[in-house]
């Protein structure tokens, strides 16, 4: 009777770990956070075996720093193209508008972007969001700046309850069909898995209901009831298609991880002068530098670090971490009070939004997501599966085969800012949106290469970069 | 004093397969990493007392929390499984020879790795991400149930034998 007695509270509790192993709870992986600070202890004592790659390290960081000079002037430019990408081309879309750049901070939900603005004077809730020609939607509402940062609120065209105004020419020379657009059509696709079950947007009350084919440009049929309905006039919305009886509208973005760099266009206004684009984040003031407590995970599948930085230096989940020269190597997967996890590029399971920078192909182009699988065996390359929601510009998928083209990080996911080159990689051409695509990614920097790694910090700036940890 | 050089021990043992696994001492050893936590428990449990098995099983789950990215409170439930299981067979069957230990090692590395593997995914699963459950394969699994068994039986009574473990060693006997 004992024995019972004092076996079944023991079998219960490991029966509930077990279960909130599987299913975490926020209080208690906050308790359990608590009671592993400790911890950081532990891994110190072992942290000598960090020294046996001493000159290996040396080299290899003095040969990243010879080389930052050239990778920040990678960034710049970078950050200056993403922002002329997000300009409206069509000589018609850039007149009598105003481009205000704002950068994706994230998602609030699947059709609510947080965008940081450039410069918030002159712009208003109601204001249309463009991706070049593009279409995204509309400011919800300015957010203010709590932060230190101006951020607003943008709806995006695939959300249940939005609405805009829509033509399509469909010949030359006939009348255009009008139409509302908003919300998104769900089904399966002919090809393509799991990611991409969305095909396309919503159209609703098309005045001529055989229509099959043509571009959709916003075009408001009240106007005049709208007070920011003009700046939106004749933006693209995507091409049309029928699905059996239902008509869609295929569009030329990938609107959920797509978008790094967005304009707002607003009224032009001579003393606010013209768009100017993002300033880098490398230099300023929330970084931390960390070194890693550990060599390595152990678990051989895994590819992480624990860095000797937390949520105390204002590390949060999801910020970037970058080597010297500001090449990205991983994300935070969990930060700790005083430690936090890394999970590195090889890390199965890691998340980015990519931007490649094909050869030969001035303007770089916003991939999406793409997910890290793993090392691959036998080569020792990083597998990465792309997942396509949008369909590169026709004049890439007209060449054909596979391009070569250099990665980098861009913005969408909070604490990972856009322009951090990490590898290069040769990217098929032909693919198409609900496509995943395998890719083998050669990185910059190997980060068993290096000690000194740098995490962007979300909250309040703690020192400037170079700052120890 | 024991218990303190226990997670001297652990903590180094640790760093050594994170060594092992991340590549840093060859590539090719990579998929071969045993699981020492698995071989330095089970050369220490028959040695214990319930109470201090427990112990042994929070001071070996926290250094391995402390090197890993796997939820901490997974590697405990993973270990105390572990040690629960071979207390409750060894009252019916001999398991500390070389050979049957062997055998639960690579029982074990097998599962264990197994059940981390599902932790993550699950974690990853909540945010919309599916993909992780592909990377760990049959074959990987396998190789570090065999790295596991060998390196209980062949190291398993020369963890016990590290300076300062003496005393945990004669406390039973």
């Amino acid at each position: 009777m004992r024995r019972q007695h004092s076996t079944i509270p023991w079998s219960l509790t490991w029966l509930a770990l077990c279960f909130l192993s599987l299913r975490p709870y926020g209080p208690f992986q906050r308790l359990v956070d608590l009671c592993t600070v400790p911890l950081r202890v532990v891994a110190e004592l072992a942290s000598p075996l960090t020294l046996l790659e001493g000159s290996r390290v040396a080299a290899a960081e003095r040969s990243l720093a010879e080389r930052a000079e050239i990778a920040a002037e990678e960034n710049v430019r970078l950050l200056a193209d993403l922002g002329r990408s997000a300009l409206p081309k069509e000589p018609a879309l850039a007149e009598g508008r105003r481009a205000v750049h704002a950068e994706v901070l994230g998602h609030k939900d699947w059709d609510h972007l947080i965008v940081r603005l450039r410069d918030p004077r002159g712009v208003d809730a109601g204001m249309p969001v463009a991706f070049g020609d593009a279409y995204v939607g509309r400011i919800e509402r300015l957010l203010g700046d709590s932060t230190g940062q101006d951020l607003a609120l943008v709806e995006l065209a695939t959300a249940a309850g939005f609405f805009v105004g829509a033509a399509v020419q469909a010949e030359p020379g006939t009348e255009p069909v009008l139409m509302t657009v908003g919300g998104v059509v769900a089904g399966k696709r002919r090809h393509g898995q799991r990611h991409a079950d969305v095909l396309g947007l919503a159209v609703h009350y098309p005045s001529d209901r055989t229509l099959a084919r043509g571009l959709a440009r916003v075009h408001e049929h009240f106007r005049e009831e709208e007070p920011w309905a003009r700046l939106s006039e004749g933006l693209r919305l995507g091409e049309v298609r029928r699905e059996g009886d239902q008509v869609l509208i295929v569009p030329e973005l990938d609107y959920k991880d797509g978008l790094t760099q967005v304009v707002v266009l607003a009224p032009p206004d001579a003393e606010l002068g013209s768009a100017v684009p993002f300033d880098t984040v490398l230099y300023d003031s929330s970084w931390v530098r960390a070194r890693p407590l550990s060599v390595g995970d152990p678990s051989p599948e895994r590819d992480t670090r624990k860095l000797r930085v937390g949520r105390r230096h204002g590390v949060l989940a999801g910020a970037a971490v970058t080597s010297i020269g500001g090449h990205l190597v991983g994300r935070v997967l969990r930060a700790g009070l005083v430690t936090s996890d890394v999970a590195l590029l090889g890390d199965p399971g890691l998340s980015l939004i990519v931007v490649a920078r094909f050869d030969g192909v001035a303007a770089p182009q916003v991939l999406g997501r793409m997910l890290a699988l793993g090392r691959d065996e036998r080569t020792e390359e990083l597998c990465f599966r792309w997942i396509v929601r949008a369909a590169l510009p026709p004049s890439l998928v007209a060449r054909g085969g596979t391009l070569h083209a250099r990665l980098y990080s861009g913005s969408g996911d909070a604490g990972l800012p856009a322009g951090f080159s990490f590898g290069q990689a040769q990217l098929p051409l032909d693919v198409r949106p609900g496509d995943e695509v395998d890719v083998r990614v050669r990185v910059d920097v190997e980060p068993d290469a290096i000690q000194t790694l740098f995490v962007r910090t979300l909250g309040a700036p703690k020192e400037e970069r170079g700052g120890d940890a | 004093m024991s218990w303190s050089l226990l997670v001297v021990w652990s903590a180094w043992l640790f760093a050594l397969q994170g060594l092992l696994a991340s590549g840093q001492a060859g590539q090719e050893l990579t998929a071969w990493t045993p699981d020492l936590g698995i071989c330095l428990l089970l050369a220490l449990d028959p040695r214990l007392e319930r109470s201090d098995a427990l112990l042994a099983v929070c001071i070996v789950a926290g250094a391995r929390a402390a090197f890993s990215s796997d939820p901490a409170v997974a590697v405990l439930v993973g270990y105390a499984a572990l040690v629960v299981s071979t207390r409750r067979l060894r009252r019916g069957f001999e398991i500390d020879h070389a050979l049957p230990r062997a055998l639960f090692a690579a029982v074990f590395g097998a599962l264990l790795t197994t059940y981390w593997s599902l932790a993550r995914s699950v974690a990853l699963a909540a945010s919309g991400i599916t993909v992780a459950q592909e990377t760990v394969s049959s074959g990987r699994v396998g190789r570090a149930a065999v790295a596991t068994a060998l390196c209980a039986a062949v190291l398993g009574p020369l963890l016990v034998r590290l300076p300062g473990m003496s005393p945990l060693r004669r406390r039973s006997s």
